[in-house]
């Protein structure tokens, strides 16, 4: 089937304010963007596609802008990281603190009787600060290079890199139990 | 054997197994917030039309204008005296006035027209 690029549905956006090309992309990029956030919020469904919609409403807005230098996709998501990083500040102003995040992972995990992988290693996240959460699931699960992750979170190489490594390093200990079958 | 969890092997698993979710009811919602975005601008170009309506409209009714009698007016403004002395009784006079205004408007705001 020919299916019609982003780029093609993006003009078509901005010249004739089509709404057909933009619920296009809409659907085209929701499942993904949906499941990053549901992977970085430790599966609250709800608060992830609050902020799905968010991202793109402002990205409806903020279209004229965009340049076609970076993928859709990837300005997607710097928009969709900008909204959790204020949610997340937000949150932290309602003395939402981490060690309360960690008793509610702790929680949800006894808890918890499905066997989802990505469901569990979306509360195993929430045992990483915000901004390692997000690099580690960019490179990890979404395979993004170094420099696009820049780009979306905005902080140099070298940071993305330490928050890559770190993370990976705290999440491996977290995860070490699983391999002994204590997953769950 | 490093006992360690490969990570990278369990993102490949998730990567693979990574679920399509369900698009219908997202994308209707976000078109639905969408539209009511769009209720504004059609609101703000109808402003805009309005304006150069009025605009076109003042092009063609100037020849008409009473520019003359407006100058007399402009003229006969410039004879109010710029500089006042401000005495007692004037004094109270403008707080009277203005309380009254205020009070007036006050009652007109507050009271409840019956039909």
């Amino acid at each position: 089937m020919n299916e019609v690029s982003d780029q093609v549905l993006i003009q078509k956006v901005v010249t004739l304010n089509c709404h057909d090309s933009f619920a296009d992309l809409v659907k085209r990029h929701q499942s993904s963007l949906r499941y990053s956030l549901r992977q970085i919020t430790g599966w609250d469904q709800a608060l992830a596609d609050d902020i799905a919609q968010e991202t793109f409403i402002k990205a409806y807005q903020a279209i004229p802008s965009f340049k076609g230098t970076a993928k859709f996709s990837s300005w997607l998501y710097r928009i969709a990281y900008n909204i959790f990083v204020s949610h997340f500040r937000v949150a932290r102003n309602r003395e939402l603190t981490s060690s309360e995040t960690v008793s509610n992972y702790s929680r949800c995990v006894g808890l918890s009787e499905s066997s989802d992988l990505h469901r569990d290693l979306a509360k195993a996240l929430l045992n990483l600060p915000p901004k390692q959460r997000i690099a580690l699931h960019l490179h990890l699960h979404k395979q993004l290079t170094h420099d696009e992750i820049c780009n979306i979170m905005e902080i140099p190489l070298g940071s993305v890199k330490t928050l890559i490594t770190r993370g990976k390093k705290i999440l491996q200990d977290d995860l070490s139990s699983w391999k002994h079958g204590d997953r769950i | 054997m490093s006992d360690k969890f490969d990570i990278d092997q369990l993102f490949n698993q998730l990567r693979d197994s990574e679920p399509a979710l369900d698009d219908s009811f997202f994308v209707n919602t976000v078109a639905s917030k969408l539209k009511n975005n769009n209720n504004v601008e059609f609101l703000t170009k109808e402003n805009l039309s309005t304006l150069v309506a009025g605009a076109i409209g003042y092009g063609v009714a100037i020849g008409y204008f009473p520019a003359m009698e407006l100058i007399e007016f402009t003229q006969s403004i410039a004879q109010i005296p710029t500089t006042f002395t401000l005495t007692p009784t004037y004094l109270i006079s403008i707080l009277g006035i203005s309380s009254t205004f205020a009070g007036l408007t006050y009652w007109v705001s507050e009271k409840e027209w019956s039909s």
